[in-house]
């Protein structure tokens, strides 16, 4: 006997009446049994619930005409929103990641060549903040770079400052862009399969990977990685599988440097790319 | 890889790792310190909830899709403001709630309402279409029995209150545990249970008075 036309729901508790004119009584339980009827046509109830539910069906004809009323109705609620045309996620961080590109004159503006700190009266300073935090590649930090290459000159002739202020490592921006990027920069290279990249610096002053040794913070989707020094260099751990790792520091007083870790030459699709979180100054 | 503890049929929403943080935390903190992956995982979780929710907003996919990306760019601009004081998807849910009713005002005093038992044209050409995409062999009267009973629940639903319309998207749509939705609402697991038994027989009878079970 197949349960296929019902006048009253379950919920109401009443007897059933087929569409043949037999009459069904109502389960005693069937309040009890409604909910887990309802995850088990949703797939949601648990192995145990729906063998349960399972062997309750096979003995209640008035179950098993509520089931089917539900499993119905659910059906068409799932059926009646639609999936979105376009990839709405995606669409939303483009527009983040253009809100908060980089922008070379706001940067330059919020430093100040005398302490080489982050000028915190910016009008735009959470911009700012958000702009250092979320610069993650390559290209980035090139501009980081290549903006202060001349905005330091730049801000000295505007302030009249003298260097003495400075630090070491930002006097030597000064030399030229081609030895900024030497100097201020630190490449590393993954050297082994145990997870860890070590970094071989070079053109850097002793005083300068101290600082970046003592300053530098390193993030990896939000959990910390330790910053270890070793005899050929200083190792970040625990990372994966990157080829490359480049990083950079501008300014002891910054409170930072930049950063980027490569994973084209390994796999485009890793996602354990790391950067190097920018933080202002406390 | 990150995050490689359980995850529930709820795309790991509301899911604790095994030193009992709550995942969407680990996203949160990261987002707000400026990890854009951070958030982009985090609205990854989000976004068809927030989509179904603004659909059954503004009745039709278009104004779902802009509704949706206003909801998580709020999101975004107010992540650094969110103190943790609550749980994070009940801070989301108000923003989803307040954006939905700005986005409704907003668009009364410029277009008259659209109601969800008038979908577009567009958006009604949508289930039959993909029904049909599913399998050529489908028999065309059941097509068209999908597309009208499509129709009759979306205006049963907007029949429903807005408490009773929430909890029966997130549970019998979205797919939401009830402990999900009860960190979402601010409620009990209780009253969750309460609220869905009573919305559901509400919605029953609003389709049974539409021969919906016929």
């Amino acid at each position: 006997m197949k349960v296929t036309q019902r006048q009253n729901g379950v919920s109401e508790n009443s007897d059933v009446r087929l569409s043949d004119g037999i009459q069904l009584h109502p389960c005693d339980r069937a309040a009890d049994w409604e909910p887990l009827l309802y995850d088990y046509a949703e797939g949601l109830a648990d192995e145990e619930t729906g063998a349960a539910v399972q062997r309750h069906l096979e003995e209640c004809a008035y179950c098993r005409g509520a089931f089917a009323d539900i499993r119905w109705m659910t059906l068409a609620l799932r059926q009646s929103v639609p999936e979105p045309k376009t990839d709405l996620g995606a669409r939303v961080m483009e527009t983040i990641r253009a809100q908060d590109d980089i922008n070379g004159r706001v940067f330059t503006e919020q430093i100040d060549v005398q302490t080489g700190r982050v000028l915190s009266s910016s009008s735009d300073k959470r911009g700012i903040r958000r702009l250092l935090n979320t610069i993650g590649y390559v290209a980035a930090s090139l501009v980081l770079i290549i903006g202060l290459f001349y905005a330091v000159p730049l801000l000295r002739a505007g302030g009249g400052a003298s260097s003495s202020g400075t630090q070491e490592i930002l006097l030597d921006m000064q030399s030229g862009a081609e030895d900024t990027l030497r100097d201020g920069v630190v490449v590393g290279t993954a050297q082994n399969a145990d997870d860890a990249v070590t970094l071989q610096v070079s053109g850097i002053t002793e005083a300068g990977l101290a600082e970046l040794l003592s300053q530098l913070t390193v993030t990896l989707d939000g959990y910390s990685i330790t910053v270890m020094e070793t005899d050929d260099g200083f190792r970040l751990t625990p990372l994966s599988a990157l080829a490359q790792v480049t990083a950079m520091l501008v300014s002891e007083n910054l409170q930072v440097t930049a950063v980027h870790a490569e994973t084209a030459s390994v796999s485009p699709a890793l996602e354990d790319a790391f950067y190097i979180q920018i933080r202002e100054p406390q | 890889m990150l995050f490689m503890t359980h995850r529930d049929d709820n795309n790991g929403r509301g899911a604790k790792r095994d030193d009992g943080i709550d995942e969407d935390t680990l996203l949160v903190r990261a987002a707000q310190s400026g990890d854009i992956r951070a958030f982009e995982k985090l609205i990854r979780r989000y976004e068809r909830l927030v989509y179904r929710t603004a659909f059954y907003t503004v009745g039709n996919d278009e104004d779902a899709a802009d509704l949706t990306q206003e909801i998580l760019l709020k999101l975004w601009h107010g992540l650094p403001h969110f103190q943790g004081n609550a749980r994070f998807l009940t801070w989301f849910a108000k923003i989803m709630r307040n954006t939905c009713y700005d986005y409704l005002r907003k668009k009364k005093r410029s277009h008259p309402t659209q109601s969800l038992d008038m979908p577009s044209d567009q958006d009604e050409d949508r289930p039959c279409q993909e029904i049909q995409d599913a399998s050529s062999d489908v028999d065309p009267h059941e097509v068209l029995c999908r597309r009208e009973c499509t129709s009759v629940v979306r205006a049963a639903m907007q029949k429903l209150s807005e408490e009773h319309r929430t909890v029966i998207l997130l549970r019998d749509i979205e797919g939401a545990s009830y402990e999900t939705i009860a960190g979402m609402l601010g409620l009990e697991v209780g009253t969750v249970k309460s609220r869905l038994s009573r919305a559901r027989a509400h919605l029953k009878s609003i389709l049974r008075a539409e021969d919906f079970f016929k």
